[in-house]
């Protein structure tokens, strides 16, 4: 309860950055803030289950794209919403598909995925469309987008907080631990993972929709970039995917160094990377803060 | 009848782990299921808790007929089981292994609701840890208690005991009889498969017998334990 107020004030307080903040100090919230939701989404689903889900830009660049498509018929808030239910239905279908698929090939079905979707809309705008690449005009300044995503991260804290309360986040917990227990017991595991698996794409999709108006003209190539699938994995895991506030701790201070390598070794980032994506699941793989309680535990032992 | 059993088989490629068995167990009976090691008794427990569907026959529980239903539907219809490798839930507290049955089975308690159903269930197999003790770092035979008071915990119709008093020392072994007598005096329907042969004469009137997959015996246990059959199977004469 504490955390989750707390989590709310912060929000508060960035949401003031834009009064004093320059145009590149509002484009780093922007960018902090998208990762955060997008590491935390993820882990919602894919920290107690386990299932490492390579999808994440299936459904951002989905957001994307249905902002790109609709932008001009419908007011905005119609806009999101129609995204939040596209990525949605998409969740379900893909949920009921392949939430059965066990460890590794879940993991290739999810990065196969925003492959797909990519060639789809590719084929769909080449061949019916006879355009690849649309514009989107919209009267949202970067100060817009970011109180919008903020809303969105308010939103999250009240849904996380709301699952570690609930009977659902009790069932997530014991599937973390052994499914079989968990099935035995009562759970129905489907539907319990189908159900987080839809909420936390819900929330990705819309992280792509709110936040699409700042690359004015889209392309699935652009929109659907397998980087922001494994910025969010390993952000998520930094942190630690099964502690509530991993995600955070991940995402805001991974940004930053992303930044500032992309920045000052634009010819290397990829290699550095991929250093760093090693580095984390051979150092940390339960996490910053997992690994911090482990030291902690240790501490006490010897004293 | 409260679980009978018809013709069930359950085949894993050209194996024939349990090959159309049937028996049925009344309302309040402790039955044992004993066999050599690989004749079924383990296949046959998934297939009535739901961990495994059988490949053919019948499995009614109450009348109804649970074969190849999933396990969650299974347990909130009244059936739940201990496993033969003790399972808990290392990162969740005592409390809350034993709380998941309780919010999630018939009866759907959440709250303080839960939690005094898992006090009490708790109290029942006399596991005295604090309840807000990680389960991952128990000793064994808590292991097993908490793996029990979890069963318990959802007021279950039918508890299937897999190899539960196995791995005790004697001390510990008295312990755990004494508290399966317990649950049986106050009429719940247990089918225990169990390899210590004093539990199973302590606590089961009656024994039902596999071999390679199929029944050999069914009767009062002393009776059935002095059949030819029998002894030739524990013995290896029939499965060698």
């Amino acid at each position: 309860m504490t955390g989750s107020l707390i989590a709310l004030a912060v929000l508060a307080l960035v949401a003031c950055g834009p009064y004093i903040l320059d145009a590149y100090g509002i484009g780093l919230l922007i960018g902090a803030v998208s990762y955060t939701i997008l590491a935390s989404a993820w882990a919602m689903f894919s920290g107690p289950t386990r299932y490492i889900s390579l999808a994440t830009v299936a459904f951002y660049g989905t957001g994307a794209y249905t902002v790109a498509v609709l932008s001009e018929a419908l007011p905005w808030p119609l806009v999101l919403v129609s995204a939040a239910v596209i990525g949605g239905v998409l969740a379900l279908l893909v949920g009921l598909s392949t939430l059965r698929l066990a460890g590794i090939y879940f993991v290739i079905f999810s990065f196969g995925l925003a492959e797909l979707i990519r060639q789809l809309i590719t084929w769909f705008e080449v061949s019916v469309s006879g355009t690849l690449g649309r514009y989107i005009f919209l009267e949202l300044e970067p100060r817009h987008v970011l109180w919008q995503l903020l809303a969105l991260a308010a939103v999250v804290v009240l849904i996380t907080g709301w699952i570690h309360r609930s009977r659902i986040g009790l069932a997530l917990k014991v599937i973390g631990d052994d499914e079989t227990v968990a099935a035995h017991a009562g759970i129905n595991l489907a539907r319990t993972k189908l159900i987080l698996f839809v909420l936390s794409s819900v929330l990705i999709t819309l992280v792509g929709a709110i936040q699409s108006p700042r690359w004015v003209y889209v392309e699935p190539g652009i929109v659907f970039n397998p980087q922001v699938s494994f910025l969010t994995v390993i952000m998520a895991l930094l942190g630690g995917a099964t502690k509530r506030w991993g995600p955070v701790l991940g995402a805001v201070p991974l940004f930053l160094l992303f930044e500032w390598l992309s920045a000052r070794f634009p010819d290397h980032f990829s290699i550095l990377l991929g250093l760093l994506f090693i580095g984390v699941v051979f150092l940390l793989p339960d996490g910053v803060l997992a690994a911090i309680e482990k030291l902690r535990k240790k501490k006490e032992a010897r004293a | 009848m409260m679980l009978e059993i018809h013709e069930a088989a359950k085949h894993f490629g050209g194996v024939r782990a349990v090959d159309g068995l049937s028996f049925s167990m009344n309302e309040g009976e402790v039955v044992g299921l004993l066999g050599p090691n690989g004749s079924g008794k383990t296949t046959l427990m998934n297939l009535v808790s739901g961990a495994l569907k059988p490949t053919s026959g019948d499995i009614l529980f109450d009348g109804v007929a649970i074969g190849g239903k999933r396990p969650d539907v299974i347990a909130r219809a009244g059936v739940a089981r201990t496993f033969q490798l003790v399972r808990v839930l290392p990162s969740l507290s005592i409390l809350e292994n034993v709380m998941v049955p309780a919010a999630f089975g018939r009866e759907a308690l959440w709250g303080r609701a839960a939690e005094a159903r898992a006090e009490e269930s708790l109290a029942r197999v006399g596991l005295k840890v604090s309840p807000g003790k990680l389960a991952g770092d128990l000793t064994y035979i808590d292991q097993k208690r908490l793996e029990l008071a979890r069963a318990l915990a959802a007021r279950p119709r039918l508890l299937l005991l897999d190899e539960w008093l196995a791995g005790l020392n004697p001390t510990e072994l008295q312990e755990g009889i004494a508290l399966i007598r317990q649950l049986e005096a106050e009429g719940l329907t247990i089918l225990l498969v169990e390899h210590i042969m004093d539990a199973v004469r302590a606590l089961c009137p009656r024994c039902v017998v596999m071999a390679s997959g199929s029944k050999i015996a069914d009767g009062p246990t002393a009776e059935v334990l002095d059949q030819p059959e029998v002894v030739a199977a524990y013995l290896g004469g029939i499965d060698a």
